[in-house]
């Protein structure tokens, strides 16, 4: 035991992300908001932003991410890296990627767990990655590209599976595991993404979280869906349910540092007002907690 | 069969329709012509087709989600078609390509304007309503200027939409519709010229 804490203290070390600061409650910002987030400036504790949003902006968008960055602490939040695909990275993008993270100089960025390209063709969203030996090396050779570009710390987020693909060498949480402990990235737990997937293919998401590298959890996510059917779709639609809130704070009872927490509504966007009270409970759940004040 | 051919094979399930049926309709489906050996057919086979399906269907829904608000007026004027037409749109065009939204929207728009792929015949003012819709997505960038040339008077066909009523209703009268966009503008100014300026 003391050689593995060991270990994680110099894995720490060696990554940085102890010294990552807490940025607190986030909101994940969308232009409708553009107006609400000035006004409600002091109950929003930083902006995450859609990155590819703002990599080729138009004179429209350079005004409002100068305004965002003016205003908040901005976290880029990538789309379309496509950090699993064994054809390689699409390095036009990468570069956009790091002038983007060079302008906004954000204290870490985020991709996902995914790949949404092959060579020929563009599937133009999150898909998962078979769990494979070879997917592992890949996504780990994909990272080390990413790092001739950026050197501001990478966290990576677990999606929703809509589907599962046969072939698989370890579960989920293992691969989560493996390319955590073989890059220098940090975790973006998706809480309502962990709890969607635990109610479709019916497993137990503590279980998940007792598999994770839990001192590499940087950020969250939390969000609601919606049912159809017997199924859990994320969609981004709704209040956060109390199962998600639940194991929030499930995972902060077991002391990970983690540094931040975003609510992340896309659909069915209600007022930035609205939301105020989800943000006022994460940062609740922080101090209950000892994670942000 | 490695991670690259494996990751091709499921691109192209998720986004090719016709493959997809072919793929797990046809029993004597041969793995050389998709470049797996056996095994990895077996293996392929193994996906939930139901699952593959739903999870397509989500990125259909996805895209016109997002390309759909570009284009408000079309979507409108087509009704419940709208959504069928641009998965029709989306299964034909070059998957290579990453477009945004608002390049979806162009293309789809585009796609459209081949009369052909409209199986009934549309209002003859919908075509202006194509070129007014493509026009208005092309206004961006620190300069624009462009002028449309309609045969049907756009107030008139947006009056129509807006109340739900047919586009057939719309007669025929010479409207120009003028973008200008300088730099420091973040929208364009659009002027509309109608004559003559009231119904006959």
């Amino acid at each position: 035991v003391e050689e593995g804490a060991a270990a994680v203290a110099v894995i720490e070390q060696i990554t940085g992300i102890s010294d990552l600061p807490v940025l607190g409650a986030g909101l994940g910002y969308r232009p409708a908001f553009q107006r609400d987030v000035l006004l409600y400036r002091s109950q929003i504790d930083f902006l995450e932003i859609v990155a590819d949003h703002y990599m080729c902006p138009g004179p429209q968008k350079r005004a409002e991410l100068t305004m965002l960055a003016k205003n908040f602490t901005l976290i880029p939040h990538g789309l379309n890296l496509s950090l699993g695909s064994a054809d390689g990275l699409n390095k036009g993008y990468l570069a956009r990627m790091a002038r983007l993270i060079d302008v906004i100089d954000p204290p870490w960025w985020s991709e996902h767990i995914a790949f949404t390209r092959t060579k020929n063709i563009e599937i133009g969203h999150l898909t998962p990655i078979p769990y494979t030996w070879e997917a592992v090396d890949v996504f780990c050779r994909n990272v080390e590209t990413v790092r001739e570009y950026i050197d501001v710390p990478l966290i990576l987020e677990n999606i929703t599976n809509m589907l599962q693909l046969p072939g698989a060498e370890m579960t989920e949480a293992q691969f989560i595991s493996e390319i955590l402990t073989r890059t220098d990235c940090g975790l973006l737990l998706d809480i309502t993404n962990l709890h969607t997937n635990a109610v479709n293919f019916g497993f137990d998401p503590i279980e998940f979280l007792e598999q994770l590298p839990l001192e590499r959890v940087v950020q969250l996510h939390y969000v609601g869906g919606h049912r159809q059917g017997d199924k859990l779709i994320d969609s981004h639609s709704s209040d956060t349910p109390p199962e998600v809130w639940d194991l929030m704070a499930e995972l902060l009872r077991r002391n990970v540092p983690v540094k931040a927490a975003v609510l992340e509504r896309d659909d069915n966007l209600p007022t930035c007002y609205d939301l105020l009270g989800e943000l006022s409970g994460a940062r609740e759940l922080g101090r209950q907690f000892g994670q942000w004040a | 069969m490695g991670l690259a051919e494996f990751q091709q094979v499921l691109a192209t399930l998720y986004t090719d329709e016709a493959f997809r049926r072919q793929f797990f309709e046809d029993e004597t489906l041969n793995a050389e012509s998709l470049g797996l050996n056996a095994g990895d057919l077996d293996l392929l086979k193994r996906l939930n087709p139901g699952e593959v399906a739903y999870f397509s269907q989500s990125l259909v829904n996805k895209h016109y989600s997002e390309a759909g608000p570009w284009v408000p007026w079309v979507c409108l004027a087509l009704g419940n078609k709208a959504k069928k037409l641009f998965q029709r749109y989306l299964g034909q065009r070059d998957p290579s390509k990453s477009l945004n939204p608002r390049q979806h929207a162009k293309a789809f728009i585009e796609y459209l304007q081949e009369r052909s792929v409209l199986q009934e015949v549309p209002a003859p003012c919908f075509y202006d309503l194509l070129k007014y819709e493509r026009c208005r997505l092309m206004a961006e960038g620190l300069l624009y200027l462009n002028v449309l040339k309609m045969q049907y008077p756009l107030k008139d066909i947006l009056h129509v939409l807006h109340q739900g009523g047919d586009l057939w209703l719309v007669g025929a009268r010479a409207c120009w519709v003028a973008w200008l966009k300088l730099p420091g503008m973040q929208r364009p100014l659009q002027l509309i010229l109608t004559w003559p300026s009231f119904k006959r």
